[in-house]
């Protein structure tokens, strides 16, 4: 465990002198349901990519990348918007063990 | 706006904001009353009120080099009372733009949100393992505000003549009897303290210029040796006392001599005090007519 600073010793109001600390920050762990995508049915639109809060899907060479699961919560926005139903929302249980 | 204020001072962010004190809705009301920074006073600002257009001109002035302090870094608030004094007509001596500039000086950023060179995240989340430290810290920066503010006073009193201080006594030294206010009823009850001086009378005003901090140390010092002491409070605080008689009681607690107190609430949506109503206030004391009641002024029953 790292050994937390008093008050003495944080920089005042509550700055990040060294971000992004949020990458430590695995919110992937919050999922309930996980958004299995069919890259077979995927048409590339890049709308999934705008829309992901967590700015969670990658992007490759004009193409879309599996989910990073490290930092998608699960919120579904992804399917919700597909045009293609090629994401599909699933119970998180069912991928872990 | 409430949650915004906490922000602001959670940030530290060093915000000089003028209010003209206004009663709160509902129902609706445009006129003075304390409610709106009262309701605020756990915000984290610190708050300053003026008695009239020159104080609510040089406080505002003091703002914005006080927030700007170093050991501070604290949003404040330089209060007057709305429409009496900020739309009254009021002759108002003006300081040169100049001399004001230097005096306020340029402000250095502890942290350059568009530096892109060296970032910074503000704003982010804190949970249980950090806000309390936050927070502990914003307590010390308010201790530290007496300690800075005789500096920057004096620096402000160059320009314009006048010494802010968290207090001002007016003929309390030998009184028996004394009024406590803010703002511009501090203003008739000088008017009054001079009428019943004449008479003899041994009354006196402490007019407070600083509620956040609170000057505990100094009013207590200054009701030292009254024998009967009123607190004019321009707000109500529903389920308990009015917010400065509150903090007075609380600066008495370990006084060496405790004089008796009496609560007033006056001046709601902007009902009037006048002379003769604050005479009426002094005559009570003077006859140690004190209750353990809150009292209101001019309200019918």
């Amino acid at each position: 465990m790292e050994k937390k600073k008093g008050w003495k010793e944080i920089p005042i109001g509550g700055v990040i002198e060294n971000p992004p600390t949020s990458l430590k920050n695995k919110t992937g762990a919050w999922r309930a349901f996980r958004p299995v995508w069919d890259e077979k049915k995927c048409i590339n639109c890049m709308i999934c990519v705008a829309y992901c809060p967590d700015m969670s899907i990658p992007v490759k060479d004009g193409k879309r990348m599996e989910t990073n699961f490290d930092y998608c919560k699960g919120c579904g926005i992804c399917a919700s918007v597909c045009p293609v139903k090629a994401i599909t929302m699933e119970e998180e249980s069912k991928f872990r063990d | 706006m409430f949650e915004i204020l906490g922000v602001a001072s959670g940030l530290r962010a060093p915000i000089a904001m003028p209010v003209a004190n206004r009663a709160l809705s509902a129902p609706l009301n445009i006129h003075c009353d304390h409610s709106d920074t009262m309701g605020v006073r756990d915000a984290g600002w610190i708050q300053i009120y003026a008695e009239n257009a020159q104080e609510a001109y040089e406080n505002t002035l003091l703002a914005v080099k006080l927030a700007e302090d170093k050991e501070v870094l604290l949003p404040v608030m330089s209060c007057m009372d709305g429409f009496i004094t900020s739309h009254g007509v009021e002759n108002v001596v003006i300081h040169e733009d100049d001399a004001v500039r230097e005096f306020i000086g340029e402000y250095s950023f502890q942290y350059n949100l568009l530096n892109y060179k060296n970032p910074v995240t503000v704003g982010a989340i804190e949970l249980t393992d950090y806000l309390f430290e936050t927070r502990r810290q914003q307590a010390e920066a308010m201790e530290r505000v007496p300690r800075v503010l005789p500096r920057i006073s004096k620096d402000l009193a160059e320009i314009t003549g006048n010494e802010f201080d968290v207090v001002e006594e007016y003929y309390t030294d030998d009184a028996d009897a004394i009024v406590l206010t803010m703002s511009s009823a501090a203003g008739t009850t000088k008017a009054v303290v001079d009428r019943m001086r004449r008479e003899g009378k041994r009354v006196g005003l402490l007019k407070l210029r600083m509620f956040r901090p609170f000057p505990f140390e100094r009013i207590a010092e200054a009701l030292q040796g009254a024998k009967a002491v009123a607190v004019l409070d321009r707000a109500f605080s529903f389920g308990t006392s009015a917010p400065i008689f509150t903090d007075v009681k609380n600066a008495l607690y370990n006084a060496d001599s405790k004089p008796k107190l009496q609560s007033y609430v006056f001046g709601i949506g902007g009902r009037d005090i006048s002379d003769e109503h604050i005479e009426g206030v002094f005559k009570r004391l003077l006859s140690g007519d004190v209750s353990d009641r809150e009292e209101y002024i001019n309200l019918r029953e």
